[in-house]
């Protein structure tokens, strides 16, 4: 078991198009971030490569075979997505207990032991009702299910919302003893990115439907850099490169540049040149006022 | 492997769903016979026994119709977000269906048997009728499902408004046309007529089931 | 700083900071503890799995950090026990350190005095100064 593609992905609600043309190969075995605005399609492809939504137009395969209404590649794959407090996807009125139990009758690999470890981690009482709990509690057992699944791929969406930060640091470290014991291959939405940065090996970042990216998050950090100084100087450092973020103040000149493959900043001017983070790569293509 | 894994998993979820749903209908008429009780007290005599089956019935028959559209919110959103394919989860619909429908004539019968008047051919014909109208309910129940899902909650309003005031009226017709028979009997109805009755019972319940196949073939999960 | 922690030895010298990539701070991070004698030569470095424990990074970047210290011959590994430190390796980061000092160091000295007209025999002095 390899590779989960998406080949020219469509969606379409009515004339609306939430994902144009995407095109995505999920190799196992890795951590992936996915990143994006709300409202940029993160929750509906992950809800269409898991086939818990019909794609308009596309086909999902896993190592060749399509996922649509197919047991054999569904019992790999688990989307453990937001409960909401008022519908909770049909888990409204269950105690957690009860959700858990049919967690278990449903996904193949199911490992009770970790799921009622976690309940112990996180502190939840099995016997309250999932409509009751706070937006933090919901995410825990969003998380319990996605561990417990030992699906190959699993996608979780938005996992730390509600968590504070010590409860989303355990997250991260849980998150990566599990791919470290099992190398299960995981798709993690967020929008907390640079908290998470450290933990995916590459980011997709998705932008009004369409993925625009999807590297190595190291080597895409290592590409981009913040430069600033005179404008003229800025300029000539940047010539010709594709530039983000552009702040003119008076004689000075501010630019994020994401240096493609073979581009080099040039040297010998007195510009200030700084590394950059993947919140501030993320915001240079994704930012207010950045071109679409 | 996984075909398999996949019913089985179904059919015990949906078994345990459809006893949850069962005794929540026992709850239901408790309640109502204990404020039956309340209101009457002792002074009730023969009577007694008459009222669990009219009870059990309308409430489990409305049930029935209800539950269609519950499952199409609670049942269905689960099932498929924890893997389960489309063709599985129309499957453990009709499952809970069937559990539900043949322990509901199982209780009516047993609690009509227990009603000391001997009005024994009637008994099998409440039975006969009961039974049809708990599978055009189901059947009904279904449409307004899938409306739900497809036109949302606005149309299933409407579609179950239409319903309740065709039931309505066809039970006020009954009512105004004529007085209640208890003479009557299973066999005052020729074969061929309890035939067509079952016939169109059916039809109807292959209908809505169909119309709910073909919606839960394009669900889709929102949180 | 060490501590041993449930029976294991942990190393935690710094934090991550934002400034360079994960793999070149981890890198650097066992070479200084390497310079400093945390980690003798022939003793056991950090493994991946502890590094990504320690500091919540995904394996494949452990890995490259490693990797780099394997491919400059300042690590090497001993099949089903763990990375080792090289011998002569505090010798050979040293090098490295001294050919990168130019770079890393008396470029950016250069151009901030530049900056500031500050002369060369201005700058002699301040080095004298620190003794």
């Amino acid at each position: 078991m390899n590779n989960l593609v998406c080949k020219d992905i469509v969606k379409k609600y009515g004339k609306k198009e939430v994902l144009s043309n995407v095109n995505l190969t999920l190799e196992k075995g890795k951590i992936y971030g996915l990143i994006g605005r709300n409202g940029a399609g993160k929750t509906t492809l992950l809800s269409i490569i898991s086939a818990q939504n019909p794609a308009t137009n596309g086909t999902i395969t896993l190592d060749g075979e399509q996922i649509w209404e197919n047991q054999k590649v569904l019992d790999n794959i688990c989307f453990s997505r937001e409960l909401n407090p008022v519908m909770g996807n049909g888990a409204a009125g269950l105690k957690i207990k009860e959700y858990l139990k049919i967690a278990a009758m449903y996904f193949p690999n199911w490992d009770n032991e970790m799921a009622k470890d976690l309940v112990k981690e996180f502190e939840l009482n099995i016997k309250d009702r999932i409509v009751k709990l706070s937006k933090g509690m919901m995410s825990m057992i969003t998380i319990i299910v996605a561990m417990a699944s030992k699906a190959e791929f699993t996608f979780l969406d938005e996992p730390v919302a509600g968590l504070d930060v010590v409860m989303r640091e355990y997250f991260y470290k849980l998150l990566l003893e599990e791919y470290t014991l099992s190398g299960r291959t995981f798709v993690i939405s967020t929008h907390i990115i640079e908290e998470a940065a450290d933990v995916f090996e590459e980011v997709i970042i998705i932008r009004d439907g369409k993925i625009i990216l999807k590297e190595n998050t190291q080597e895409l950090i290592a590409k981009a850099f913040r430069v600033s100084g005179k404008a003229e100087d800025v300029e000539a450092v940047t010539g010709g490169f594709e530039l983000h973020q552009v702040e003119i103040t008076g004689r000075g000149k501010g630019v994020t540049v994401i240096l493609k493959d073979g581009q080099k900043l040039k040297e010998g001017f007195d510009v200030s040149v700084q590394p950059l983070n993947l919140q501030n790569v993320f915001l240079a293509f994704c930012g207010k006022g950045e071109k679409g | 492997m996984s075909k398999r894994s996949g019913i089985s998993r179904t059919l015990k979820y949906g078994g345990i769903y459809a006893e949850k749903v069962f005794l929540m209908v026992f709850l239901i008429v408790g309640i109502y016979e204990v404020i039956f009780y309340a209101q009457r007290g002792a002074d009730v005599g023969d009577n007694k026994s008459l009222m669990i089956p009219i009870y059990f019935g309308m409430i489990s028959l409305m049930m029935l119709l209800v539950i269609q559209i519950v499952n199409n919110s609670r049942y269905v959103p689960l099932s498929i977000s924890f893997g389960s394919l489309r063709k599985e989860t129309f499957i453990g619909i009709q499952w809970i269906n069937l559990i539900l429908i043949i322990q509901s004539v199982i209780v009516f019968g047993v609690s009509i048997t227990l009603i000391s008047s001997d009005f024994n051919g009637m008994k099998s014909f409440v039975l006969l009728v009961y039974t049809i109208l708990l599978i055009i309910f189901s059947g009904i129940g279904q449409l307004i499902g899938a409306a739900s899902v497809r036109f949302g909650k606005l149309g299933a309003f409407l579609i179950g408004l239409f319903v309740f005031i065709i039931i309505t009226s066809g039970v006020v017709a009954l009512a105004l046309e004529g007085n209640f028979n208890t003479e009557i009997s299973v066999n005052d109805f020729s074969l061929y007529i309890k035939l067509i009755a079952a016939f169109v019972a059916v039809i109807i319940y292959i209908v809505g089931s169909y119309v709910n196949y073909r919606v839960l073939l394009n669900y889709e999960v929102r949180a | 700083m060490i501590w041993r922690k449930g029976g294991r030895t942990q190393y935690m010298n710094e934090m991550l900071t934002q400034e360079k990539s994960i793999y070149l701070q981890i890198s650097e991070m066992i070479e200084n503890d390497i310079l400093r004698n945390i980690i003798l030569e022939e003793e056991r470095a950090p493994s991946i799995n502890e590094l990504v424990r320690l500091y919540t990074i995904n394996p494949a970047t452990a890995t490259k950090g490693i990797n780099i210290l394997v491919e400059q011959g300042i690590l090497y590994k001993k099949r089903g026990i763990g990375m080792f430190v090289m011998k002569g390796a505090k010798e050979k980061i040293m090098e490295k350190r001294k050919e990168e000092f130019y770079d890393n160091y008396i470029k950016k000295l250069l151009v901030e005095a530049a900056r500031l007209g500050i002369g060369q025999e201005e700058l002699l002095t301040m080095i004298q100064k620190n003794k």
